[in-house]
């Protein structure tokens, strides 16, 4: 059980966004991947569910090679790997509980009352219970991310995958999220690889934190691993300093 | 030399841009046709999106169609006094509505309120990667955005037509009879004078045509925006002119191809 990056090439016309990233990602582990903006991680992470295809290298998930799946074998790949947007990205024309529910009514013979039972449950999980009616308009921020999280997991899935989870949150809800990320690991065991620009946040949840820079893996490793790092890159990044980063390149 | 070379760069621009254009216009139709077999997808949104186009366009095209034939009428009459025998207010306001002006005029209208609503609707879906998220929970987006909006359009626009036809003689004949002083059995001969049925069958196929059109035209600029605010505006521009322009060209084609 493991997502696989191996040597993964992507570019939009002519601009060359991943040069050859390869990353590995352990059963359990949550992994958060930082660097700066325009630099390609939700891109990235868009090839881990199949969203985008690489131009070169290969994405495993598990012992499926997501970038050669199609049609319904992808769409099946996709029900283990839940994707929690930057912004949500709720279905504005549904109310919350029916977003929640999009997923699960994909699941062929699924009954009614079991799609109303794992819908309560999701958002149970991530403490929004009694907004199955609202809709996304009429929820804060900070429960929409968690109402996109609760849209994620009602399918149960072994991998979780969120782009920016804590972006343009205040520091309380940030934090909410955060727990909200830890309990995702630890009640439902799901292996998980976060995008973040948020350093204390990447601290707190990861168990290994990679950079991408340039279209690559510049570094990798625990949380303490990142914080001593000697890489004027990594260091420039961490502590807001462009400079460093100027004068590596 | 520059001044040479810049309307030659233009060109390039623009026919590299139309030949993508149509690259990705191919492209979506083909992943259209093989969504047509994901039926539990589109099938449960038909009926809603045939509502919201064909249902909640009635009162335009009704409102178009009603004023299209008070001008007719009006018109002829002014045209033939003297001349023609003025029961041909009939054969003109029913011949022209029925061919012509029935299907174009509703046709452009609902351009503009179907077409740019379509395209508006996705496009802010794709930016605000609502579409990235149909992916992500296994629904084919193709299957559930493009292919019930499409059908429900060519299966709509005749109905609303046909409704738009009988509004616009009916107010035709209205006006014959309270401002021409027309009376209503010299309408009715007029109108029976030209009557083809096959004018009928002509101008339903004509708004099946027109309906195709208008909500493929917005579901592709809205599935291929990007951009933000700007590109939703963009696409949702795009698609009214596109689609305006296409279904003059085919009112063109079909004219001179079936009749």
């Amino acid at each position: 059980m493991s997502i696989r990056l191996v040597d993964v090439h992507k570019s939009f016309g002519e601009k060359a966004i991943l040069k050859g990233f390869s990353l590995t990602v352990e059963e359990g582990e949550t992994v958060s991947v930082i660097g700066g903006s325009g630099q390609g991680k939700s891109t990235l992470l868009k090839h881990i569910n199949g969203l985008l295809r690489p131009d070169q290298g290969e994405v495993w998930v598990d012992d499926l090679r997501i970038d050669e799946l199609e049609g319904e074998a992808l769409y099946e790949a996709r029900r283990r790997v839940g994707y929690v947007f930057q912004f949500a990205a709720l279905f504005d024309s549904m109310t919350i509980g029916e977003n929640v529910a999009m997923g699960l009514r994909r699941i062929p013979g699924i009954e009614t009352s079991e799609i109303e039972e794992r819908v309560a449950m999701s958002l149970s999980r991530v403490d929004l219970e009694g907004v199955e009616d609202q809709y996304p308009s009429e929820l804060s921020g900070g429960m929409r991310k968690r109402a996109g999280v609760a849209r994620a997991i009602a399918l149960e899935p072994a991998y979780l995958l969120y782009d920016e989870p804590t972006t343009g949150l205040d520091p309380v809800t940030l934090s909410m999220v955060d727990d909200l990320i830890l309990r995702m690991r630890d009640s439902l065991g799901v292996t998980s690889v976060v995008i973040t620009h948020d350093m204390q946040s990447a601290y707190r949840i990861s168990d290994r934190i990679a950079m991408l820079y340039d279209g690559q893996v510049r570094a990798v490793g625990s949380p303490e691993e990142i914080q001593n790092s000697e890489d004027p890159v990594v260091r420039g990044f961490i502590e807001g300093r462009p400079e460093l980063i100027e004068a590596s390149s | 030399m520059n001044i040479l070379r810049a309307p030659l760069a233009w060109l390039g621009r623009l026919t590299l841009s139309l030949v993508a254009t149509v690259g990705r216009g191919a492209s979506l139709a083909g992943d259209a046709v093989s969504s047509l077999r994901q039926v539990e997808i589109w099938g449960p949104l038909l009926l809603p999106q045939m509502v919201s186009i064909g249902v909640a366009s009635i009162p335009l095209a009704l409102f178009i169609a009603a004023f299209t034939g008070v001008v007719l009428a009006i018109q002829a009459s002014y045209t033939f006094v003297g001349t023609v025998p003025l029961y041909f207010v009939g054969a003109l306001v029913g011949k022209t509505i029925i061919l012509e002006l029935g299907p174009v005029l509703t046709g452009l209208a609902l351009s503009g309120r179907v077409g740019a609503s379509t395209a508006s609707e996705i496009a802010t879906m794709r930016v605000t990667e609502q579409i990235d998220a149909l992916e992500s929970l296994a629904y084919d987006p193709v299957a559930y955005l493009v292919i019930p909006r499409v059908i429900a359009g060519t299966l709509m626009f005749p109905i609303i037509i046909s409704f738009a036809i009988a509004t616009g003689i009916g107010a035709g004949w209205l006006t014959s009879i309270w401002l021409l002083d027309l009376a209503t059995p010299q309408f009715v001969r007029g109108l029976r004078l030209f009557f083809d049925s096959y004018d009928v069958q002509f101008a339903l196929f004509k708004a099946a045509t027109f309906g195709t059109t208008v909500t493929s035209v917005g579901a592709f600029f809205g599935y291929t925006c990007s951009g933000g605010a700007r590109g939703v505006g963009r696409a949702t521009t795009r698609a009214v002119v596109v689609s305006s322009m296409i279904l003059l060209v085919l009112d063109a084609f079909w004219a001179a191809t079936l009749l």
